[in-house]
């Protein structure tokens, strides 16, 4: 085959390697298209159609749908029904026609789940208001939502405690402190009722694409938008926001609607606990490695042990940070410290900081290698200055050597950093779960909870890659959960590079 | 600051060894030989021994005095006590000439009793406030003619087999459902050696001489089977699926029940080399175990699954009685119950049970599984082969995939590509490995394996076409090329190799259903197409490692040498292939070693894109478990110092002495590099 002239030989292998090359660059840009294409829909408010279909059961049918993103087979998408947890696929062969209608809404409930609905009618306490209002209506409802609460909190549960101090010192029911109480208690709820009432007064009725009527009291409603009415730069603004309540927010719906708070909260905590153990560690044990070593067998075993770490599957660290750290380590502190509460482990089950301390371990060798590179690359002449001013060998590495590779020995960090926040194998086994009631740190002593577990976004991924739906709304937040990992990580190893690269041109030469 | 600093590289050496002593810690128990050894002893009272519980869990002794006169023969119940002693608390008045056997079925005891009248009867029995109750499940009567020498009985959920031995040695059986519901039926068995009834299979096996019958309800013929050899002794195993053989000669046979030529039957499995006569056997099937002592009073551990047997121990004395419980192993010699604790149970797993053919109960013959989740009663299967294969297989798989794409963009990169576009491209590419795996993972699993049916013929076209392409391309290259304009003629290949490559995909892709059609009749293809999927996932995140080791390799071989082979007349291609390569070839297959490595130590992406299903087989599209992957489904569930917490250690060592090994390749494949460099 490869019988042809030289030239043609050659051209051919430059334009075949250089395709290959090509075909990688492309799986790099595709990879990162793809989870942008695709958790833009959970950011950005698409356009709402009216499609009509013809349904296998029903026949003809007519919903609000968007269009369904490249990761589904489907071409339309519509949202749930209230208090239905389906969404409605609809391909290309059912599809019979579409509108573009101006009025239709995307509504988010206060419990996570989103709804394509038409603003029918709008009621506030003394009847009818003007669609127009709504806005309007719903700042109202959540200034009377605020101050049922504080009504709650100020007024109702400190009547409430002194009732029951009544009951626990054995008051009478007809002494005349209990009757004070129980009446004054009896008032105060009657204008809770009144209140609760008043909140209640206040309703959207929405209208489904069959003409299905949905009435829904405006308390329940977080935010309404009409992406048809919206512009570019509205529709912009809209996709900040909830990029920015994807990342304040808590999971709703199972994971499928809401924000990855906790998760993104566990993820950051770990990888900072991970790199207070390994910079200290990484950094004097490069400056041995550089600086000290001298020609033995040990420094050999050192490098080799260093070697031989950044090869090792990274599950094998989480068998070891299973066995070793939280069933031998952690039990032993239990025996010793916590034997109060055996057998209930307290370090001796996975957690936050058997996490961060397998991460560590895992992470080292990127640390001691970058920072060895950037030791090596402090020219011998400044080494050679500081010793002929007098100084010592530790004070030349502290005030001469460290300060110049202190690029190289960051660059090291962050991309400890970035492996530790993509990496979650060995998480699996020691404390990342999908779900945790509480996060680490909270108000209660003491403060930061080492011992507990902790969500993850990488461990999250994992989890939706089993429960996702192809396409639809869990899917898309998947893919914004991806979204958010993969821009952590691109990131920090953007920051890496660049450092690094600054550092090679300053000491080229 | 300096012992400061020498301390942290002592703590690298100190983890790295408590990695590795934790794993080896972890696995060593799987290669302990069991052994029994004594914890008691207490004297019963004088009499027949009817039944030894597990008396370290409650559990009572039943004794049946013998009289003088042969009428009153009461049955005494004893127990430990706080102390240790051996107490009566109950006893039952029992004519003598009732015939009595006792009977364990899933954690109960159960008396079976046959009067002088020929009244049958089934009782249960436990114990309740120091008093021992019982309840009276079956009553039937039978023929009170045979004067009964000998009774079998056999129980499973919803049937009970009787077997009785009248005087002139004949054999009759009866089976009976548990509900009582209908007459029991009764067949003559005729006269026999040995006789055993077992319910849970619906079958009765009769051996007389070096034959053996197998008989069904009706008492019809299922199986006549003759041996080599006279039986001498029959035993059920605990699991009621397996009985084993001993014969005159000294040896013994395993029969399972499995279905061969689909028809259901039992059928032999191992036959172990032992010269001994077993006398005494008990099994513990959940974990595949058989204890046997034989008539040189030593106890055997034998291995179910693999037909070894693991140790021999002498007992001190003989035994005419023993019992296996949980709490520990209960012999028993005249009136002396000795009470053995069993160690090292975890390992009955020897090397061949976790890496040769296993004959698994009710399986038709040896094979490789991994099973760590079984039905109650039945012995999960450790077979670390199929996780092995299947770690492999991804990583074979991903290398079809990495290897020419990694390597041809490197040569690209180091060798044609000018300095200004490899510093861009080659950073460009190495982000490709900062990509999560998970991500990677995630994507494959959620978008590319749903639609792997109807993308993976096209997509194959698509490889195929690639070289074909640009093989016909580099003909009318020159031509295209002379009509760009001059500043465009050198280094733009990756541009219009790209183009190139879109153009052919939208072809390929575009025409993907029509392609697919077509194809899937004419190749008629069978498999799991899923497997393409793992092939280009774990391809994709390796390809960067491959790349970047081997782009460094060819990057760095000396310009002087290129200079010289120029100088020689040759063209770029020729200093490529005899010179640039020549040299850095160890450090191209440097870089496949160590992406070699990373594909066999992935875990997140062959977790989330293939089946997870252990299939030993080396057939490239059947299903794959990886060792990693396995790692991490089940290691989470397994209790510690368990026998699968051992055995996942285990597989953990044996990952990271694999690595270890890779990476050692790998290093010393780098040196050699360096030393062709200095070379030339």
């Amino acid at each position: 085959m490869f019988s042809s002239v030289p030239f043609q030989r050659q051209s051919f292998v430059i334009s075949l390697t250089s395709a290959m090359s090509a075909i990688l660059l492309i799986a790099m840009l595709a990879l990162v298209f793809f989870v942008l294409r695709n958790s833009s829909s959970y950011f950005w408010p698409d356009d709402i159609y009216l499609v009509s279909y013809k349904d296998e059961l029903v026949g003809d049918a007519q919903v609000y749908a968007r269009r369904a993103d490249a990761a589904s087979q489907a071409t339309w998408i519509s949202k749930a029904h209230y208090q239905r947890n389906n969404e409605v696929f609809i391909y290309q062969h059912q599809q019979t026609d579409i509108v573009q209608p101006q009025d239709v809404a995307e509504v988010v409930l206060t419990d996570g789940q989103i709804m394509y609905l038409a603003l029918y009618k709008l009621y506030d306490t003394e009847g009818i208001r003007a669609n127009s209002m709504l806005l309007e209506l719903m700042a109202t409802s959540a200034e009377l939502q605020q101050r049922i609460h504080r009504f709650r909190v100020q007024q109702l549960a400190p009547l409430h405690r002194r009732i029951h101090v009544l009951e626990r010192q054995g008051t009478e029911a007809d002494g005349p402190a209990k009757l004070a109480a129980t009446a004054e208690f009896e008032d105060r709820m009657a204008e809770l009722d009144l209140l609760l009432k008043q909140l209640q007064g206040y309703k959207v009725e929405f209208k489904y694409a069959d003409g299905q009527l949905q009435p829904l009291p405006i308390s329940k409603i977080e935010r309404v938008i009409f992406p048809n009415q919206m512009n570019v730069l509205s529709k912009s603004l809209e996709a900040l926001h909830r990029f920015w309540l994807f990342v304040s927010d808590e999971p709703k719906q199972a994971n499928r609607a809401g924000g990855v708070f906790p998760a993104l909260f566990g993820t950051v905590l770990m990888v900072l606990l991970m790199s207070l153990i390994v910079t200290p560690l990484g950094i004097l044990a490069a400056i041995y490695l550089h600086e000290y070593a001298p020609q033995n067998i040990v420094t050999s075993l050192v490098r080799t042990c260093v070697n031989n770490l950044a090869g090792i599957p990274s599950i094998v660290f989480g068998v070891f940070g299973l066995g070793f750290l939280v069933y031998t380590l952690g039990g032993g502190i239990d025996q010793l410290l916590f034997s109060q509460d055996l057998p209930n482990p307290t370090f001796g089950s996975p957690g936050l900081f058997w996490a961060a301390l397998t991460m560590a371990l895992l992470t080292l060798p990127v640390v001691i290698v970058s920072t060895e590179e950037g030791l090596r690359r402090v020219p011998k002449s400044l080494r050679e200055g500081s010793y002929a001013l007098g100084a010592t060998q530790l004070e030349t590495i502290r005030h001469t050597v460290l300060p110049i590779a202190s690029p190289g020995i960051m660059t090291g960090v962050i991309l400890a950093i970035a492996r530790a926040a993509g990496e979650v194998a060995p998480l699996i086994l020691v404390g990342a779960v999908k779900f945790a009631p509480a996060l680490p740190i909270d108000g209660s002593f003491p403060y930061l909870h080492l011992d507990r577990q902790f969500m993850h976004l990488g461990v999250m991924i994992y989890d939706g890659a089993f429960h996702g739906q192809q396409g639809g709304q869990s899917s898309d937040f998947m893919f914004a959960t991806c979204f958010l990992l993969l821009l952590i990580v691109f990131t920090l190893n953007l920051i890496a590079t660049f450092i690094r690269s600054k550092l090679r041109r300053r000491y080229a030469h | 600051m300096h012992r400061l600093v020498s301390v942290s590289s002592w703590l690298i050496l100190l983890t790295l060894a408590s990695l590795i002593w934790q794993l080896v810690s972890n696995s060593l128990p799987l290669f302990a030989t069991p052994k029994v050894s004594l914890q008691e002893q207490v004297l019963l009272p004088a009499g027949k021994i009817m039944h030894i519980g597990d008396l370290a869990q409650n559990g009572f002794v039943m004794v049946q005095q013998t009289s003088d006169d042969e009428k009153d023969c009461p049955l005494r119940f004893l127990r430990l006590d706080a102390l240790g002693h051996l107490v009566e608390f109950g006893m039952r008045a029992n004519a003598c000439q009732t015939k009595l056997m006792v009977h364990s079925f899933q954690g109960q005891t159960y008396l079976f009793s046959i009067s002088r009248e020929g009244v049958a009867t089934l009782e249960n029995l436990w114990v309740a406030d120091n008093t021992i109750e019982t309840s009276q499940l079956l009553s039937f009567a039978i023929n009170k003619q045979y004067q009964y020498k000998d009774i079998k009985l056999s129980m499973s959920r919803d049937q009970l087999i009787v077997a009785t031995k009248g005087q002139s040695d004949v054999w009759h059986s009866y089976w009976t459902e548990m509900d009582g519901a209908q007459d029991y039926q009764e067949h003559n068995l005729g006269r026999a050696d040995f006789v055993l009834p077992i319910a849970a299979a619906g079958r009765i096996v009769l051996a007389s001489g070096n034959n053996l019958k197998v008989l069904g309800k009706g008492s019809q013929l299922l199986q006549d089977i003759s041996l080599e050899a006279d039986v001498t002794q029959m035993h059920l195993l605990s699991s009621k699926r397996s009985f084993v053989l001993s014969f005159s000669e000294h040896n013994w046979q395993q029969f399972s029940l499995f279905n061969k030529g689909g028809e259901l039957g039992f059928h032999p499995t191992y036959r172990p080399d032992i010269n001994a006569a077993t006398s005494l056997l008990v099994t513990n099937q959940t974990r595949g175990a058989i204890l046997f002592a034989d008539q040189h009073n030593r106890l055997h551990f034998y291995n179910s699954g693999t037909g070894e047997v693991l140790r021999q121990q002498p007992l001190t004395r003989a035994v005419d009685y023993v019992q296996w419980h949980n709490g520990g192993l209960y012999t028993a010699a005249d009136r002396l119950v000795s009470i053995w604790s069993v160690e090292g149970m975890s390992q009955l797993t020897s090397l061949k049970s976790l890496f040769a053919k296993n004959w698994y109960e009710g399986y038709r013959a040896p094979a490789y599984v991994w099973q760590s989740t079984v039905a109650d009663g039945q012995q999960p299967k450790y077979s670390l082969v199929p996780l092995i294969i299947g770690s492999f297989k991804a990583a074979i798989l991903a290398l079809f995939i990495a290897i020419p794409i990694a390597t041809s963009a490197a040569i690209y990169t180091a060798y044609f590509a000018h300095e200004r576009l490899r510093n861009w491209l080659k950073p460009a590419i190495e982000m490709l490995e900062a990509v999560p795996s998970v991500i990677i993972g995630f994507i494959a699993a959620v978008w590319l394996t749903p639609i792997s049916d109807s993308f993976l013929l096209p997509l194959m076209v698509f490889i195929l076409l690639i070289p074909v392409g640009f093989y016909l391309m580099s003909f009318v290259q020159r031509r295209l090329v002379g009509g760009l304009p001059k500043r465009m003629r050198w280094h733009w290949e990756l541009l219009f190799a790209s183009l190139a490559l879109l153009l052919l995909m939208a072809i390929v892709f575009g025409q993907a259903g029509w392609l697919n059609t077509q194809l899937t009749s004419w190749l008629d293809w069978q498999g799991d197409k899923s497997t393409l999927v793992v092939a280009l996932a774990l391809g994709v995140a390796i390809a960067p490692t491959i790349y970047s080791v081997a782009e460094d390799a060819i990057h760095g071989v000396p310009q002087q040498i290129k200079n010289a082979s120029f100088a020689l007349g040759a063209t770029r291609l020729q200093t490529l292939q005899n010179v640039v390569l020549t040299v850095s070839l160890p450090g191209i297959l440097s870089g496949i070693t160590l992406g070699f490595g990373r594909a066999f130590g992935e875990t997140m992406i062959l977790l989330m894109v293939t089946g997870n299903t252990p299939i030993a087989e080396w057939n490239l599209v059947s299903g794959i478990r990886a060792l990693t992957a396995n790692l991490a489904i089940e290691l989470p569930e397994a209790q510690p110092a368990s026998d699968l917490y051992h055995v996942l250690f285990f597989s953990a060592l044996l990952l990271f002495a694999f690595t270890f090994c890779i990476n050692g390749l790998a290093e010393w494949l780098r040196i050699r590099l360096r030393r062709n460099y200095q070379d030339v």
